[in-house]
């Protein structure tokens, strides 16, 4: 089991060590990426800093709040995108019947799959959250709370995005759809709560869990509770099982495919 | 001793039908109405260790989806598989580190580096230790010529080259059964018989299993033993190389250059394929009249130079698939 688990983590490694040094070959394009990613979040903080100039409380939320909100959904959206960079992909492998290299492959398919690639743009969402970290002054106790909440956020982000794209198998090119849900979870984790109403925030606690990702979080880094801390654990544990699950009953409607590109 | 034990193998694909133009499209929102195909029908095989296998159709044909079933790709509708004793569907990573697959038109190289780098990798998914990786390496840079290419990044690689380096990465961990899928597609007379020298030493040397598919009929008669000839998903011939050509080469052509002006209107047994000055190009059906009775009713006197040889293969073939 130790042997298995060590095997996976150097295969992680290797696929990441392999991604980046293939993106560095184009090495402009590789800064340019994670540089503008960095400026194109904070130009958002900027326009919110604006806001509260006008308005001390949005939703519940001071502006040191909404920094928290951005450097969670941040980060963990990078964290997930640089680790499972094949997770936004994923629908047009199945689609495209492009699963086919991995499945020949002594290894977990689904893991395989999603850490074979690497986002270089999400190096730049990963940093972003640690650079607000550092403009907040945080002490140790909130580098670690928010730390660990960028794993499990990330996962979260992670294996929403497999049930989508794994709907796939079933509806086949449902790539506006995948493209909205993934929408709907960043735009949805970067807003404070308090400005939903109440049936929006049912559905960003089950259907789109940017609770779990982002406001949950930011709740427990600023008040810490145990209960509510375990229960994003739960929750990611939870929809991690469901999203094996829904993908591997999918891979058995797989229909690969000989893929040559053609129009429309 | 079989490796690959196929029985009674089905597969079906459920395709969406839909009439022309855009009231067939508005038409197919609201009632779709599909269509399933049998790409593989009631399939029964046996490969044994060591053989050579010319798995060949048209296009359509079922190969493809046999070969994926076969390595655990697709999920049967029905029927039995085993490769080396294992389920390729319920034993899918046991059976990935005994077989390996070239696809010609698929490639598994990271393009923008060098080979050794995904050479690396792929020593990781098979779980090889870097010291045995490295040695395994050297051997296949050393008998598949990868020396001066294998550190280049694979983009600038010529497709011969890049084909070479694709082959490498599939025997990596040293695969008891290797799936060939067109692998010479495209490439040059040159490297295609480079290929095909490793591929024959590869099963000489290591008793490597060969599931050969291809279109070119020049490397399954360089290579296979042994020819599967399916169509519409099911096979219409299994039998030796050897046979194909004693049962269905029975077609001789001979090419013939007077000296002058000849008629053979009355010569019977031949047909007449192609005229050109005092050149003639006759074709000899040798079941119902020899080459000697043909000969003999030649005006040999007048024959300057005589060629006789059998109808290509590749003309079988395409007359098997018709049938």
């Amino acid at each position: 089991m130790l042997t298995v688990a060590k095997n996976y983590i150097k295969l992680l490694y290797k696929y990441k060590v392999l991604n980046i040094s293939a993106a560095m070959e184009y090495r402009v394009s590789f800064v340019l990426q994670i540089v503008l990613m960095i400026i194109s979040n904070a130009s958002f903080l900027i326009i919110w800093g604006v806001l509260f100039t006008v308005n001390k409380d949005i939703g519940g939320y001071g502006f040191k709040d909404v920094m928290l909100l951005w450097a969670i959904s941040s980060s963990s959206f990078g964290f997930c995108y640089v680790l499972f960079g094949n997770g936004r992909k994923l629908m047009t492998l199945i689609v495209n019947g492009e699963l086919d290299v991995y499945l020949l492959q002594p290894k977990n398919l689904l893991f395989n799959v999603l850490i074979s690639g690497t986002s270089v743009s999400a190096i730049g969402d990963f940093l972003y959250g640690f650079i607000i970290l550092i403009l907040l002054g945080a002490d140790i106790k909130l580098w670690a709370i928010f730390s660990l909440f960028v794993v499990i956020a990330g996962v979260i982000m992670a294996t929403f995005g497999i049930i989508i794209h794994s709907l796939a198998f079933y509806l086949n090119n449902i790539k506006e759809f995948v493209s909205n849900m993934e929408t709907f979870m960043i735009s949805f984790t970067i807003y404070p709560e308090g400005i939903f109403g109440d049936f929006i925030r049912i559905m960003l606690y089950t259907i789109v869990p940017a609770g779990f990702v982002s406001y949950i979080p930011v709740s427990v880094m600023k008040h810490f509770d145990i209960r509510l801390f375990l229960a994003v654990i739960a929750f990611a544990v939870f929809e991690t099982i469901i999203a094996v699950i829904i993908f591997n009953k999918g891979l058995k409607r797989y229909g690969s495919g000989n893929m040559m590109n053609m129009r429309g | 001793m079989n490796v690959i034990e196929v029985k009674n193998l089905n597969k079906q694909f459920k395709s969406k039908i839909k009439e022309e133009g855009f009231r067939g499209s508005f038409k197919a929102m609201f009632s779709p109405e599909y269509k399933v195909k049998d790409a593989v029908h009631n399939l029964s095989f046996n490969v044994e260790a060591g053989e050579m296998l010319a798995f060949m159709g048209p296009n359509g044909a079922g190969k493809s989806t046999t070969i994926k079933m076969l390595t655990g790709i697709l999920f049967p509708t029905s029927g039995d598989i085993s490769v080396l004793g294992l389920n390729p569907q319920k034993d899918r990573k046991k059976l990935a580190y005994k077989i390996g697959m070239v696809n010609g038109q698929k490639s598994q190289l990271w393009m923008h580096l060098p080979a050794i780098d995904s050479y690396k990798l792929f020593a990781s998914i098979y779980d090889i230790e870097e010291k045995e990786a490295d040695k395994r390496i050297a051997e296949l840079s050393e008998v598949l010529n990868l020396k001066d290419i294998i550190t280049q990044p694979v983009r600038t690689l010529s497709l011969g080259q890049r084909m070479r380096c694709e082959i490498a990465a599939s025997l990596i961990h040293k695969p008891e059964i290797i799936f060939f899928d067109e692998p010479t597609i495209g490439l040059d007379p040159v490297v295609k018989q480079e290929i095909r020298k490793f591929i024959k030493d590869l099963n000489k040397e290591f008793n490597t299993t060969v599931f050969f598919t291809s279109h070119d009929i020049g490397d399954i008669e360089k290579l296979c033993k042994r020819v599967i000839i399916v169509n519409n998903g099911q096979i219409v011939l299994d039998d030796s190389l050897k046979n194909l050509k004693y049962n269905y080469l029975n077609k001789k052509l001979i090419d013939v250059k007077f000296d002058e002006e000849v008629c053979l209107d009355n010569v019977c047994g031949i047909e007449i394929v192609k005229k050109k000055g005092f050149d003639i190009k006759m074709e000899v059906n040798t079941r119902e009249k020899s080459i000697k009775e043909v000969l003999d009713c030649l005006p040999l006197e007048k024959i300057v130079d005589i060629n006789i040889s059998d109808i290509p293969l590749e003309e079988v073939i395409a007359e098997i698939y018709v049938k």
